[in-house]
C-alpha cells in the first residue's frame, strides 16, 4: 500500500503547486516550458467631427464635456483590444504604433509595462533600441524628448510576461488615459482637456 | 511465490491507475477548456484585486497613506516651521507612490546624516519608479509594481533636489516633489 500512497502524495503536491502558481500575477520572466502565445497589436484610432444636418461642423457634447464646433472627437484603441490566454502561457505582445505620435503601455496591478521594452523589427528581432527616456526618433512629431516607457509611430515594442493568475487585466496607455481616484478610466483630465481616450485593452487569463 | 506475484501485479496496476487519475485531474485543474461558471471566475479586474491583496494598505488608503505626512507635520510644528515641508532627520526616508503623487512630496533634510536610504512603496495601481536629481546626483531605482517596496541609497549634499517618477507622463501629472538639504527653513 506504500506505493499508491506515495503516488497520491506526489500528485496532491503537484496539483497544489499548480494551483498556487508563482508569486506575481503576471511575471516578467517566462519559464522555459511555458507555451508561447504571440499576438500582434496595432494602435488604432476612431475619430469624427460631428456635423449639423446641413453639413456644417456643430458644437457637441462628449460624455458631459462641451466641445467646440470643428473639434475632433477621437479615441485611440488597441487592436485587437481583447487578448485571451490560458494560465501558464508565456504571452508575447508585439505592439506597433500606427495611430498616435507616441504611447506607453502598462498593465494594471502588475509591473508589466513598456518601460525598457525592446523595439523590434518586422521579424521580431531586437533593434537595440529600447523604450526609455531619449530624444524622439521622429523629429517631425511632438514631443522632442520621450520619457521612460514611451514609443513612437513606426516603432514596434515587445511586452513579454508569464500569466500566472486568472482574471482580466486592464492594459492601458497612460498618455491617452486619465485615471480617477478609484481607478476609473477617463477620456478627459482634471482640467477637462481631452486625451483622446481612455485607451485600454484587456488581457484575459483563463483559469 | 504465486501470492507474492499476484500482490505485486495488483500493486502495479493500482499505482498505474492512481497515477493516470492523478495526471488527468491535474490536467483538468490546469486547463478546464472553458471558463467556469461566472460565480467561480475571479473578480473582474484582476489587477485591482491583486494589487490590493499584495498591498494591504491599499484597502484603506485614507488611513494609511497620509501617515508620513502627519508625522512630518507634527515634527514640522514642533520646530515652528511655517511652510509645508516635512522635516526628516536623514538616514531613512519613506515615500509612498501612487497615481499621481508622491507622499510626502516636500521633504527637508537637516545636513548631517546624508547617506540616505529611500524606502519607496508603490501604493498605486500601476508600476512606478523613482528618480532623484540635483547637485552631483542623478539616481533612479528600477521600476516596481503595485504593493512592492524598493530601496534606493544615495549620498546627498546641501542643495535642492527634484524627486519624481520618471515613467511616461507621471511626472507631468503630479508625481514629483522637492527635497531640500539645508539647515535653514525655506524662504518665502
Amino acid at each position: 500500500m506504500l506505493k499508491p500512497a506515495l503516488f497520491l502524495a506526489v500528485f496532491a503536491a503537484t496539483a497544489i503547486a499548480a494551483q498556487e502558481g508563482s508569486a506575481a500575477p503576471l511575471s516578467p520572466n517566462c519559464s522555459a516550458k511555458a507555451p508561447v502565445k504571440e499576438f500582434l497589436v496595432a494602435t488604432g484610432e476612431w475619430d469624427t467631427v460631428p456635423k449639423e444636418r446641413g453639413g456644417m461642423p456643430a458644437p457637441y457634447t462628449d460624455r458631459q464635456q462641451a466641445r467646440a464646433a470643428n473639434s475632433k472627437l477621437e479615441r485611440y484603441t488597441f487592436d485587437p483590444g481583447v487578448i485571451i490566454v490560458k494560465r501558464g502561457d508565456c504571452v508575447v505582445l508585439r505592439i506597433h504604433v500606427v495611430k498616435g505620435s507616441h504611447h506607453n503601455v502598462t498593465i494594471e496591478g502588475t509591473e508589466i509595462g513598456s518601460e525598457g521594452a525592446p523595439v523590434v523589427d518586422d521579424n521580431g528581432a531586437p533593434t537595440g533600441v529600447k523604450a526609455v527616456a531619449r530624444s524622439n526618433p521622429n523629429p517631425y512629431e511632438d514631443p522632442a524628448r520621450l520619457k521612460d516607457g514611451e514609443f513612437v509611430r513606426g516603432e514596434q515594442i515587445v511586452l513579454k510576461f508569464q500569466a500566472n493568475q486568472a482574471g482580466t487585466y486592464r492594459m492601458i496607455c497612460e498618455v491617452h488615459t486619465f485615471i480617477g481616484p478609484k481607478g476609473e478610466l477617463r477620456g478627459y483630465d482634471e482640467k477637462g482637456k481631452p486625451l483622446s481616450g481612455p485607451m485600454v485593452g484587456y488581457v484575459t487569463v483563463l483559469p | 511465490m504465486k501470492r507474492f506475484a499476484a500482490l505485486a501485479s495488483f500493486l502495479a496496476i493500482l499505482s498505474l491507475t492512481v497515477a493516470l487519475m492523478g495526471g488527468m485531474l491535474a490536467k483538468v485543474a490546469e486547463h478546464p477548456g472553458l471558463p467556469r461558471e461566472v460565480g467561480d471566475l475571479p473578480s473582474w479586474f484582476a489587477g485591482e484585486t491583486t494589487a490590493m491583496r499584495r498591498a494591504p494598505s491599499l484597502s484603506a488608503p485614507a488611513e494609511k497613506a497620509p501617515a508620513p505626512v502627519e508625522e512630518g507635520r507634527a515634527a514640522a510644528d514642533k520646530s515652528t516651521v511655517a511652510d509645508d515641508y516635512v522635516e526628516v532627520a536623514g538616514g531613512e526616508i519613506k515615500i509612498a507612490l501612487k497615481e499621481y503623487r508622491l507622499v510626502p512630496d516636500k521633504i527637508r533634510v537637516r545636513p548631517g546624516r546624508l547617506a540616505i536610504t529611500f524606502v519607496l512603496r508603490n501604493e498605486g495601481r500601476f508600476a512606478h519608479n523613482f528618480h532623484i536629481e540635483g547637485p552631483d546626483v542623478d539616481a533612479r531605482a528600477s521600476k516596481f509594481g503595485p504593493g512592492n517596496t524598493v530601496r534606493l541609497e544615495v549620498t546627498l549634499k546641501e542643495g535642492e533636489y527634484k524627486i519624481s517618477c520618471p515613467l511616461s507622463n507621471h511626472d507631468k501629472r503630479g508625481m514629483h516633489g522637492t527635497l531640500l538639504v539645508t539647515s535653514q527653513p525655506k524662504e518665502g
